[in-house]
């Protein structure tokens, strides 16, 4: 380079400046001299005192200072010191006589760029010339280091404060420098990481990304610029943090040889698009709920988005709908331009409100819509519209059936039977139908305007009450009917009926009054009312007579049940249909039935007794009296034989009415005529009994010629007991008979030798009854004993009768006779069949037979009783003592002392 | 030969029967219970029996009857009841059993001869 152009290069303001430092002026000028052989473009000043030279610095602000070493006033070292102390390096060259080696060092280290030798002063451009480069190197190198630092600062000052880390990767993308950041990003410390490779804390997931952009980058590092890619990585506390890494490879010397790059939390930035795309998801979601139409344009009016809505109400698919279509070509045709118009003017910011246009559907059907937009701004200009679309033409049909529905309410309201007044909150008639006009005889006109409390000549507490009707609707609540008696034009006292209701029409709060001429209805209830009173009197009157008559049938009835109750038949009255109309408390009692219960019940039904029940028919169907006997249980199982007798009641030869039943109780005379049928049947059989063989053998022996003698003697021996126990029997029914009609027997008392009576007795029996051993003990002595002999004899004859009848196989039979107690006992005692102490209880029961079957011994069932009688009228005693299979014993025993009635009469006693 | 048994209880009534009836050709065998009477029917099949209806025992003259006469061994000899009991049912209910003559006590033993020659000829 040439001299010159090094100092133009090292000088940004030429021309060059020289400040010499010299108190000779020669060496001045020799230097000067000497520089303008190779410098001509400079300028000097020439100072020699410290104070000249601070001065010259300042003032003159040289490029270059030459000095001289040694001066009186001032010297090179000094200037030097001074210059040296000012933060501008300007080159200084000292410019001495002599210098030793020493001294040079000392300048040199002193800070001087170069010494010259006087001697050698054509060094001097040389000097300068180096000077000056180097110094304009330095400068240069100075500026450049400055930048660099300055550059470095402001690299750490971002770097430090930046919210991105920024970091540096070194070629094997090793980390040389990370900024503090890290740690907010990522949780580590800088010195954590600086070294790691950067690979080693990618996410896994994202690894492929990052290596293959380190690849490219390391095959051919000039194709990329920047990049930049987002990951995740790790963070500290081991959440994956989103993170957004951009990166500039860094050259040297063409060679690729790090990677400066920034690495950006972008957590926000995601949840601000994960918000962003709910909030669109939302949007959509608003706007396909909403029943609009909703719609998003461009500037040209190209539809952007259009929810659901849309498609149905321009019938075109959404995809035509935000690709091709625009928002004029849902505009009918005749108000399109009207239409461009408009939107033209929005885009200039102008704003509407709703609009009405006539919209048009893919088929070409028209109708009315509403439209309202408004601009989309992006960084304050407008990028497009949003807007809705009313359908209207649903609300024009409302509109219409409004109409309609109005038309129709006031043909209701004009024609309506009853008086319809409209009317505000004060009362003052709005509207009053025909009704209401004929009611009042007035003309709408008069009626407008008007109170109805006026109209109706409402008074006083009339009036009040009108008016608290009208309090309550103001309330918003209906009232119930209210009654006026008013005076209407041309007709007597009227009474009305006003009801009211609250009605909101529009804003206007109104009240419907309807009121209804009632006064015919009242007068109706009036007279209904008289009517009920007079039928309640007539009511009254009857049931007075009613109660009257009810009185006396229950007197009369009770007098029946009076008579029924003290009747000791069973009574039981059926009407002719067979249902229960009366019982007694007799009839309730054989029947075993309550008549509360029976009353009106079919005889069928409740009496189980086929009999009675054919009995009652058949009284009814024969229409006479009709008996028959009814066995019933009445109570504790007991059986009782009642005779019932039907008899048709009728009045006055009527048909019958109903049947009389009479009950009547003959268990007892039915046993006493069973017994006395049988008595006599059994009588009459043991009548026949003895007849026979009297008979029988008699007639033998009167036509059998040929008979033995033992057989004659036998046969007559037959007769001869035979006509002894038919006499016996006899005499037992005569006694019977005695007893029963009343008259009783005597007892014929005389002194009698029981023993021998008892004996004779006994023998006879001995003779008639050869199957039997009678064995006697009379231990009693032969003493008289008051008695009557012939009744002893026959109370003997019975016992013993008694005895061989009942030991059919033959046998023992004892006679003991004792005197004890001054008592004369007898004691008759067989070994047959014995009796069961039923029998022995029934024994003296008059017709009482122990067995009365016809397996039994003969008997008439008196025997005993007439015994026990006989005993008794000798004022003794007797009783029986038997066990079956072991023989009965009969004891009697009568006193010797004691004098019965002698000869006196004595009554038979009924006995049970 | 002819068998007849005669049945009553009555020892009495018993030999008169027996006295009325004896004969060269006839042969009497005689009972005092129905069961016994029943028992000898079986055994000796007689042409006749005579008899009493009331009889103590299980089985009165009624009831032996018509087991006699239900049995196909005994149905074929002849039954002549004998009783007091002279009245309508009482006949009845003998016939009724299967009894093949009735005959009331008392009676005259001629009588009862000409009845039984009826009865076993026909």
């Amino acid at each position: 380079m040439s001299p010159k152009s090094i100092v133009r290069t090292a000088i940004p303001d030429p021309p060059l400046r020289i400040l010499f430092v010299e108190d000779n002026p020669n060496d001045a000028e020799m230097a000067k001299r000497e520089i303008l052989r190779e410098i001509t473009d400079f300028r000097d000043v020439l100072v020699d005192t410290e104070k000249e030279f601070r001065h010259a610095l300042d003032d003159f602000n040289p490029h270059l200072i030459v000095s001289d070493y040694a001066m009186p006033a001032f010297n090179g070292m000094l200037a030097l010191e001074i210059a040296r102390s000012r933060p501008d390096r300007i080159p200084f060259i000292m410019l001495t006589g002599s210098i030793n080696e020493e001294t040079a060092v000392a300048c040199l280290k002193s800070g001087a760029d170069d010494y010259v030798l006087k001697e050698r002063i054509k060094r001097l451009p040389f000097a300068i010339r180096e000077a000056l480069s180097i110094h304009a190197e330095q400068l240069k190198n100075e500026r450049a280091l400055e930048q660099l630092r300055q550059s470095e600062e402001k690299f750490r000052l971002i770097a430090e404060n930046s919210i991105d880390c920024i970091w540096q990767l070194d070629k094997d993308f090793r980390f040389t420098f990370l900024s503090p950041s890290l740690h907010k990003i990522l949780g580590f410390k800088p010195e954590e990481w600086i070294g790691t490779c950067i690979f080693d804390h990618e996410a896994e997931k994202n690894d492929e990304v990052g290596h293959q952009i380190a690849r490219e980058m390391l095959e051919n590092p000039q194709t990329f610029t920047t990049v930049s890619f987002e990951t995740e990585m790790l963070h500290k506390d081991g959440r994956m943090v989103p993170l957004e890494i951009m990166g500039k490879p860094l050259f040297r010397s063409g060679k690729l040889a790090g990677i400066q790059g920034s690495t950006r939390d972008i957590s926000e930035r995601r949840q601000a698009e994960v918000a962003l795309r709910e909030n669109e998801k939302r949007f959509r979601e608003l706007a396909d709920m909403l029943p609009v139409v909703i719609f998003e344009t461009d500037r040209r009016g190209r539809i952007n988005y259009a929810n659901h809505q849309a498609v149905d109400l321009f019938k075109y698919p959404l995809e035509d709908l935000v690709t091709e279509l625009n928002i004029f070509d849902m505009i009918a045709p005749e108000e399109r331009d009207l239409a461009r118009d408009t939107f033209s003017r929005r885009l200039t910011g102008e704003s509407f409100g709703m609009i009405n246009y006539r919209g048009i559907t893919k088929n070409g059907k028209t109708f009315p819509m509403l439209v309202k937009m408004s601009p989309i701004l992006a960084d304050e200009v407008i990028a497009g519209f949003r807007g809705i679309v009313i359908d209207t033409s649903k609300d024009q049909e409302m509109i219409e059936k409004l109409s309609a529905s109005q038309k129709r309410f006031q043909v209701l309201f004009e024609y309506a039977p009853d008086s319809f007044f409209l009317i505000d909150t004060q009362g003052k008639i709005i509207e009053a139908n025909r009704q209401a006009l004929q009611m009042l005889q007035l003309q709408l006109a008069d009626l407008v305007g008007k109170s109805l409390v006026s109209s109706f000549h409402l008074q006083g507490p009339d009036k009040k009450r009108w008016q608290n009707l009208l309090a309550r609707n103001s309330k918003g609540l209906p009232t119930e009917m209210e009654e006026f008696s008013v005076k209407l034009p041309e007709r007597s006292r009227t009474v009305i009926e006003i009801s009211t209701y609250p009605a909101q029409i529009g804003s206007e709060a109104l009240i419907l009054a309807i009121a209804r001429d009632i006064t015919h209805f009242r007068q109706l209830q009036e007279e209904l009312e008289n009517h009920r009173k007079s039928l309640e009197r007539l009511v009254k009157a009857r049931t007075r007579e009613l109660n009257k008559a009810l009185r006396d049938s229950e007197t009369n009835r009770d007098r029946i049940d009076t008579i029924l109750k003290s009747v000791s038949d069973g009574l039981m009255v059926t009407d002719v249909n067979g249902y229960i109309i009366l019982m007694n408390t007799r009839a309730e009692e054989y029947l075993n039935l309550h008549f509360a219960e029976c009353i009106n019940r079919k005889i069928g039904d409740v009496l189980y007794q086929a009999s009675l029940i054919k009995l009652i028919g058949n009284a009814f169907t024969e229409s006479k009296a009709v008996r028959t006997d009814v066995e019933v249980m009445i109570k504790a199982g007991v059986a009782h034989v009642l005779e019932a007798v039907a008899k048709p009641i009728s009045v006055k030869k009527k048909k019958p009415i109903g049947i009389l039943t009479t009950l009547r109780d003959v268990t007892h005379s039915r046993e006493i005529e069973r017994m006395k049928t049988e008595f006599l049947s059994t009588t009459a059989h043991e009548l026949r009994t003895p007849l026979t063989s009297i008979q029988g053998f008699s007639e033998i022996l009167l036509t059998r010629k040929n008979l033995k003698a033992d057989e004659k003697e036998r046969f007559l021996s037959y007769i001869n007991r035979q006509s002894m126990n038919l006499s016996g029997i006899i005499s037992d029914l005569l006694d019977i008979s005695r007893i029963e009609s009343g008259e009783g027997f005597k007892l014929n008392i005389s002194p009698v030798n029981l023993n021998e009576i008892i004996a004779k007795r006994i023998e006879l029996f001995r003779i008639s009854h050869g199957e039997h051993t009678f064995i006697t003990n009379f231990r009693a002595a032969d003493r008289p004993v008051f008695a009557d002999q012939e009744k002893i004899d026959q109370v003997m004859q019975n016992l013993l009768s008694n005895a061989v009848k009942y030991s059919p196989n033959g046998g023992e039979i004892s006679v003991k006779t004792n005197i004890k107690d001054a008592e004369f006992q007898v004691a008759v005692k067989d070994c047959g069949i014995g009796m069961s102490k039923d029998q022995v209880r029934n024994i003296f029961r008059k017709f009482y037979r122990a067995d009365s079957s016809d397996t039994a011994p003969a008997g008439t069932g008196l025997g005993m009783s007439i015994v026990k009688l006989i005993i008794e009228k000798h004022k003794g005693r007797i009783h029986v003592e038997s066990r079956p299979g072991m023989g009965t014993k009969v004891v009697f025993a009568i006193p010797i002392q004691s004098n019965p009635e002698n000869g006196a009469h004595i009554q038979g006693e009924d006995q049970p | 030969m002819k068998t007849i048994l005669i049945v009553d209880d009555q020892m009495e009534v018993r030999e008169l029967v027996d006295v009325t009836l004896s004969a060269d050709e006839i042969r009497i065998i005689k009972a005092s219970k129905g069961k016994e009477a029943v028992e000898i029917a079986r055994r000796e099949k007689p042409d006749l029996i005579i008899m009493d209806v009331m009889m103590p025992g299980k089985l009165n003259g009624i009831e032996a009857t018509r087991i006699l006469k239900s049995d196909e061994t005994t149905r074929h000899i002849a039954i002549l009841m004998l009783t007091a009991k002279g009245q309508d049912r009482d006949v009845e209910a003998g016939l009724k059993a299967g009894a093949d003559a009735y005959f009331v006590k008392p009676f005259s033993p001629l009588e009862l001869i000409r009845k039984v020659e009826e009865v076993l000829e026909s």
